[in-house]
């Protein structure tokens, strides 16, 4: 019965949440497909300590600390099983073919450092604060600044210099 | 030094900045075309019942590990348990005297004679013929019937 229940509430919670978790892994991944796989990730881990969060209260900012960690995680795994190989492959996504703004911003989003991306999207997207953000991705609050405001930066540069490219053409 | 200016002037360009930074995920989102994806409710349910299932495994086993391990402990912390054997420390063997004569000296332990403390000490036998032993005794001397 009370196994019931608390499925019940999960199944509602992630039925009303699930796009918008997967826009936010989309932002950070960069592809729509492992933002889908990040999403399912995020919801497995979530309801594994339901009763837990639910007690505690404030799911949501619990559902995006989980997303935010497992792709930090995912990629960390992910550069660690990388092989050099004799010739690098062009990159697709960083020279837009077409001047599209949207692609250019993202081209230059993804350019960024994952952890960067992760400081860019909760402080900007998610609107969370300092401290939220620091608490998320176990680091300090200083660390959220700096990283903050040297994302900001590069990001900057990034577009500008991405800009410069597509209109030169 | 900073002043107010400055630290408000620095927050407003920040505020922009991230302000610029909203504006450029909005356009990345909206611009971007999102397949239709099948709902992962039920996957994530099956899932994260599986890793209940194992964390409460492993909780379990690792309470099992304690509990052996403390239990272990207690016994052989026990006077009379099952650990090394304290009652059955062999004694050491008797050196042969009745109890009660303390020796003065190592050579009275070794010869075995009760000796006492306090007393005098008794002769020992000894090898060599005495002077006594050489006056001539009225039995000795009866053979040559003299008698002064």
């Amino acid at each position: 019965m009370r196994e019931a229940v608390r499925e019940r509430e999960f199944r509602e919670f992630a039925e009303a949440r699930q796009g918008q978790l997967r826009r936010s892994a989309y932002l950070l991944c960069g592809d729509w497909h492992q933002a889908q796989d990040l999403t399912q990730t995020t919801l497995m881990k979530l309801y594994a300590s339901w009763g837990r969060v639910r007690r505690d209260g404030n799911v949501e900012a619990y559902a995006r600390t989980i997303l935010t960690r497992a792709f930090i995680d995912q990629y960390r795994k992910r550069s660690w099983r990388e092989e050099p190989v004799d010739e690098v492959p062009e990159p697709a996504s960083v020279e837009p073919v077409t001047p599209e703004l949207r692609l250019v911003m993202q081209a230059a989003l993804m350019e960024l450092p994952p952890r960067y991306r992760a400081v860019l999207v909760l402080r900007f997207w998610e609107d969370w604060s300092v401290e939220q953000t620091a608490e998320a991705l176990r680091v300090t609050p200083g660390t959220v600044k700096s990283q903050s405001a040297r994302g900001l930066v590069r990001l900057r540069g990034l577009v500008e210099g991405l800009a410069g490219e597509t209109s030169g053409r | 030094m900073s002043d107010g200016y400055g630290e408000h002037g620095q927050r407003g360009r920040y505020e922009e900045e991230g302000g610029s930074v909203r504006g450029a995920f909005e356009v990345i989102l909206d611009g971007s075309r999102e397949p239709v994806f099948p709902s992962v409710t039920d996957a994530a349910v099956v899932g994260g019942r599986r890793i209940r299932r194992r964390r409460t495994a492993v909780s379990g086993a690792a309470g099992v590990l304690v509990a052996a391990v403390l239990a272990a402990g207690v016994v052989a912390a026990l006077p009379g348990g099952a650990g090394p054997d304290r009652s059955s420390v062999p004694m050491a063997p008797s050196s042969g005297r009745p109890s009660g004569s303390p020796s003065t000296s190592p050579s009275d332990s070794a010869s075995g004679s009760p000796t006492g403390t306090a007393g005098p000490v008794a002769p020992r036998p000894s090898t060599v013929p005495s002077k006594q032993t050489a006056v001539p005794t009225p039995s000795a001397l009866a053979p040559s019937g003299s008698v002064p």
